[in-house]
């Protein structure tokens, strides 16, 4: 390989759904360049949670497009998953409550139909235990989609569609002049050269790409964990978030159930910690102490990449035409491929995207100051 | 006869035999993710053992005196064996 028209730096969700809309819209010559094997970083790791119920316009109306996508891909890739079984934001204080009242208010004014539930409803969709809770926030168009099974359905996909895929193959850098990136130095020291486009979809290790080109990309490596269980027969459908500690449980098609929980760690420390086991547990088994039954299969840690707002960035590199960049999803890189692969896919071969939220990730934003606020409507 | 190679993800050899011929896959991590081998209740104990017996028939490459790494033999993640969530659960 000496040559290539659109080089897609990164085989996660990002860069397989770029890949995926761009064979569609029948381009050519497409390259997918993987460190590892597909789904190595954050998607192979993540829960596999979608939805869209958030609290700013941007993600709101992106992800509402998501789902979209997800519904359609659903049909359109062999193997693919979506089960929309909903999420369930476990309410228990009064301030969350009122809180989410005016979320579901602002998310249905944004074609979003979540719903408040009160704790007997709750109980009816699902098997709680616990009487602290005051009452719910249902997002029935939210649901689950296993990551194993997305990257292989999509490398078969994508493989059918003439996408060329370079697994354990590393992009050492991009060489670029005159505003234009021109070709990628791959593994030791071989020269991909690139007619079109490049897109740095590498999560958190997209900083390093962009710095070489003299670009600062504010991103955070922000490390989660994670743990599964051996399988068991179906108890729980939604997704369900305890708000108060961010602790969220989630039980897959497979039967294997995924338990979350906030713990922050140092950014380079992605050694296991105890610590976040006992709180996952601790906190989820009040509500579902079915799980305490549960065995353990494995522990592990994958990165959120955390800009300052927590929205994305995807936009065109400042300094180079033909190179973009979507990173920094802040933990929603996953949830969001279908809608971003479409934007990117847009921004390529038309030079801008489909959607105005999607002009609001522009990198730019951070040196102007003009954060964008996860709830901006509480003011 | 069909040969199980997972019992805890029923794998057979057959189905290994197969995406490695049709799907290009050239390492373990990737068949171990493209077929789950090693990701049930035995954590690897058996498949993954018996995946690198046959890794000169499956890959076409031998296997002895070379590290992990280079086999790209999939880490094992803890625990070793499987061990219920309640161990946890404080208070």
């Amino acid at each position: 390989m000496e040559q290539v028209n659109v080089a897609i730096v990164g085989g996660g969700s990002t860069g397989l759904m770029a890949a995926y809309y761009l064979a569609k819209e029948g381009v050519r010559g497409i390259h997918v360049f993987e460190s590892k094997y597909l789904g190595f970083g954050s998607t192979g790791r993540c829960a596999g949670g979608v939805r869209s119920s958030f609290a700013s316009n941007v993600h709101v109306t992106l992800m509402r497009e998501s789902i979209r996508n997800w519904l359609r891909l659903k049909e359109e890739v062999e193997g693919l998953e979506f089960i929309q079984d909903g999420y369930l934001w476990l309410l228990t204080t009064e301030e969350l409550v009122e809180l989410h009242r005016r979320l579901a208010a602002y998310q249905n004014s944004l074609g979003v139909p979540t719903r408040m539930l009160s704790a007997e409803e709750v109980g009816e969709l699902v098997p709680l235990a616990r009487s602290d809770v005051l009452a719910a926030l249902y997002d029935p168009t939210a649901g689950k989609a296993s990551p194993i099974k997305f990257v292989w359905a999509m490398r078969k996909k994508l493989m059918e569609l003439g996408v060329n895929i370079h697994e354990y193959t590393f992009v050492r850098g991009i060489r670029a002049s005159g505003g234009k990136a021109r070709s990628l130095v791959v593994d030791e020291s071989n020269e991909v050269r690139v007619d079109d486009h490049v897109l740095i979809a590498a999560g958190v290790w997209s900083k390093e790409l962009s710095r070489d080109l003299g670009v600062e990309i504010p991103i955070k490596k922000d490390p989660h964990h994670l743990l599964v269980t051996d399988k068991y027969s179906p108890f729980l459908r939604p997704l369900v978030i305890h708000k108060e500690s961010g602790s969220y449980v989630v039980q897959h098609e497979t039967g294997s159930i995924l338990v979350g929980a906030e713990f922050p760690v140092p950014e380079d420390d992605t050694s296991l910690r105890y610590g976040y086991l006992r709180k996952a547990v601790t906190i989820m088994s009040r509500y579902f102490p079915q799980i305490l039954s549960a065995e353990l299969l494995r522990v592990w840690v994958g990165y959120y990449e955390v800009t300052p707002d927590h929205h994305p960035i995807v936009d065109v590199l400042p300094g180079y035409e033909n190179v973009l960049i979507a990173t920094g999803f802040s933990g929603h890189g996953y949830m969001m491929a279908p809608i971003v692969g479409e934007e990117i896919t847009s921004m390529m071969l038309d030079g801008r995207p489909k959607l105005a939220e999607t002009n609001e990730l522009r990198l730019e934003r951070f040196d102007e100051g003009k954060l964008l606020k996860e709830s901006a409507i509480f003011g | 006869m069909t040969k199980i190679l997972c019992i805890c993800e029923e794998v057979t050899l057959e189905e290994v035999e197969r995406v490695v011929k049709e799907e290009g896959i050239k390492d373990m991590e990737t068949l171990k993710r493209r077929l789950r081998l090693g990701m049930g209740p035995c954590g690897g104990r058996y498949c993954i053992n018996t995946l690198l017996r046959l890794y000169p028939q499956l890959f076409g490459e031998p296997a002895r005196n070379r590290s992990d790494v280079e086999l790209k033999v999939p880490p094992s993640r803890p625990p070793t064996k499987p061990v219920y969530l309640y161990i946890f659960k404080e208070g």
